[in-house]
């Protein structure tokens, strides 16, 4: 989609610039690295992927919400954006914005600030006693657990990927934002 | 920000204060716009140089430290998230990119901008 009023900007809520530049190497917009997920604190962003409609005016017109942006990331993922962009694209043209944008996204609890900030000292650091805090504070934040199994060693789409995920969803899918409408996890959602 | 360290605690200098807080610190408290918090510096091991657990308590700001790793981590971003969820007011932030070139969102104030976070985990 180009238009000149219209932009996708892309934030990496990932220190690892090498795998970055691989998945984005394609894509045409910024793209900007977000090593110690300042992003995410700032937008409380617990979840990848996470799309935010920001309007000419600087004020956020859909908030957070578990959609896919564009399908650059969608082999990896075997999620298709169609809806998604159709939607994207009636805001472009024609202003139109889905009800659901009304929805006001839950601020972190004090638990999940702390849990940020032991993991950005992680992150800087790799202390493993930070990584531990960070998880015990916010167990179901993919932003914390998931994007500290590389950092820990571990494999971010390994059975510790799959056991947080089953313990996510048992726990009703506790998600900053819009819930996700499209998502498929290995297609049997 | 570099501090020096008294009874466990960080001191840093007062000009670091405003760099790294957003608050300037001046003799009627801690200062931002047209706001002040009564605060008085104490306990300074060192002149100029101000308590950072008591300056980022006072302002109501989480912080987790280390004190063998030698770090605090201070989340100063609780208004302006507050304000984003609130008041749907997008917040600028400066990133560099992946060839460490800093990118501010505002640079692209003047159109619709779909922000997509996304990672390689």
């Amino acid at each position: 989609m180009k238009d000149k009023n219209f932009i996708v900007i892309a934030i990496a809520i990932d220190e690892n610039v090498d795998a970055i530049k691989e998945l984005s190497k394609d894509v045409t917009y910024p793209v900007l690295i977000d090593a110690y997920h300042l992003f995410s604190d700032l937008y409380a962003v617990s979840n990848v992927p996470t799309v935010i409609w920001v309007d000419e005016n600087d004020t956020i017109v859909r908030p957070n919400a578990g959609e896919f942006g564009t399908d650059t990331f969608s082999e990896l993922t075997g999620i298709s954006c169609i809806d998604h962009m159709n939607q994207v694209k009636a805001w472009v043209n024609a202003g139109e914005v889905p009800n659901d944008a009304t929805l006001t996204v839950e601020d972190f609890n004090t638990d999940e600030i702390k849990a940020r900030l032991h993991f950005r000292i992680a992150a800087d650091t790799r202390s493993e006693y930070h990584f531990q805090k960070a998880e015990e504070l916010a167990p179901l934040d993919f932003t914390i657990v998931r994007a500290s199994m590389p950092l820990r060693g571990g494999n971010p789409f390994g059975e510790e990927f799959f056991d947080l995920y089953e313990r996510y969803q048992n726990a009703g899918s506790p998600y900053h934002g819009i819930p996700r409408t499209t998502a498929r996890l290995g297609g049997n959602d | 920000m570099d501090a020096i360290w008294d009874d466990k605690r960080p001191f840093v200098k007062e000009i670091d204060i405003e760099k790294s807080l957003g608050w300037e610190l001046k003799p009627e408290g801690l200062c931002k716009d047209d706001s002040c918090i009564p605060y008085t510096p104490r306990n300074e091991p060192v002149s100029g140089f101000v308590d950072f657990l008591d300056v980022t308590n006072t302002l109501g700001f989480s912080n987790v430290l280390d004190v063998e790793l030698g770090l605090a981590a201070v989340d100063t971003f609780s208004s302006l998230r507050s304000s984003a969820l609130k008041d749907r007011k997008a917040p600028n932030i400066e990133l560099p990119d992946a060839d460490g070139e800093l990118h501010s969102l505002s640079e692209w104030s003047d159109k619709k901008k779909l922000l997509v976070a996304f990672s390689s985990w």
